[in-house]
C-alpha cells in the first residue's frame, strides 16, 4: 500500500495545530484539575479515568482535525507527537507545574503518544472504505484504548500504582466510548474548517 | 483516591474552558457573519453585471424598432 505522506505547507499546518493544542491543553487544565474532577466529582476509579476523558480525547480531536485538514497521509501523527513534544518543551520552560502522576512533563509522555498517534494514524489511512465519520470514530476508539492501556501498564505502575482488575471494564468501556465521541466532534468540526480554508485558497 | 483534591486547580479549570468556549464561538460567529457579507456582496455584484450586459441589448432593440417606424 502506497503512503501519501505529507511534506511542506500542510506538515506546518498540523505541526501548528498540534502546538495550538498543546497550549490550550496547558491553559485550560491546571495540576490537579483533572484528577479532582474524575475522583472527587465523577467518582470513577482510577488510575486512568483522566486519561479516558480527558487527555485522550482531546488528543482525539486535534489528531484527526489535522489528518482530516490534509490531503496525505500522516497529519495525525505529526499534530500528536508536536502536541506531546511543545507541551513538555513548555511545561518544563516555563516552569508550570504538572501532574507527577501522568508524567505530563516528561519525555514520557512523548513515548505514551507516539503508539496513540499511529493507532490513529493506521485506521485513518487504512479505513478509506469507510464514510469519513465512522472512519474518525473508529480511529478515536482505538486510539484512546491505545494510549489508556500504554499508561496502565508502562506509566501507572511507575507514577501511582496498577490498575485494578475490577475498575478495568468500566474505564475502557468510558474509553471507548469517549474515542468515539471525539472521533465523531472531530468529524463534525473539521467539516466547516475545510470548507473556510478551501474558500481562503480560492481567493 | 488517585492524588490530592485540589477543587481551586478545577475551578480554575472551568472557568478556562467556559472562557476559550466563548472565545470559540464569537470566532465562529464573526467568520460565519463575515462569509455571509461577502455571499451578498458578490450575489449584488453579480446582478448588477447582469443588468449592465442586458442595456446594449436593450438599446439596439429600441434602435431597429426606431429604424422600422422612419
Amino acid at each position: 500500500m502506497k503512503l501519501d505522506v505529507i511534506r511542506g505547507k500542510e506538515a506546518a499546518t498540523c505541526a501548528a495545530i498540534g502546538v495550538a493544542g498543546a497550549l490550550i491543553f496547558l491553559f485550560a487544565f491546571p495540576k490537579g484539575a483533572i484528577s479532582t474532577l474524575m475522583h472527587e466529582v465523577l467518582d470513577l476509579p482510577g488510575p486512568g479515568a483522566g486519561i479516558a476523558l480527558i487527555v485522550g480525547p482531546f488528543l482525539i480531536i486535534v489528531a484527526l482535525i489535522s489528518s482530516l485538514l490534509s490531503r496525505g497521509d500522516g497529519g495525525a501523527v505529526i499534530a500528536s507527537l508536536t502536541f506531546a513534544v511543545a507541551y513538555v518543551l513548555v511545561a518544563s520552560l516555563l516552569g508550570i507545574p504538572t501532574n507527577p502522576k501522568g508524567a505530563f512533563g516528561s519525555p514520557v509522555f512523548i513515548a505514551a503518544v507516539a503508539p496513540f498517534s499511529i493507532a490513529a494514524e493506521a485506521v485513518m489511512v487504512l479505513g478509506k472504505a469507510l464514510k469519513t465519520a465512522w472512519r474518525c470514530m473508529a480511529s478515536g476508539a482505538l486510539a484512546n484504548a491505545v494510549l489508556l492501556v500504554f499508561y496502565w501498564i508502562v506509566i501507572f505502575p511507575r507514577t501511582y500504582r496498577w490498575i485494578d482488575w475490577g475498575d478495568v471494564p468500566l474505564l475502557m468501556g468510558l474509553c471507548l466510548a469517549c474515542g468515539l465521541a471525539s472521533g465523531y466532534i472531530a468529524c463534525a468540526i473539521s467539516k466547516p474548517l475545510s470548507r473556510a480554508l478551501a474558500l481562503k485558497e480560492k481567493e | 483516591m488517585c492524588g490530592p483534591a485540589d477543587f481551586e486547580a478545577l475551578h480554575t479549570c472551568m472557568t478556562r474552558v467556559a472562557e476559550l468556549s466563548a472565545a470559540g464561538v464569537t470566532t465562529y460567529a464573526v467568520c460565519k457573519t463575515a462569509s455571509l457579507c461577502r455571499q451578498l456582496r458578490t450575489k449584488r455584484e453579480e446582478q448588477e453585471e447582469t443588468a449592465l450586459r442586458n442595456v446594449p441589448a436593450a438599446l439596439a432593440e429600441e434602435d431597429s424598432s426606431g429604424h422600422s417606424n422612419t
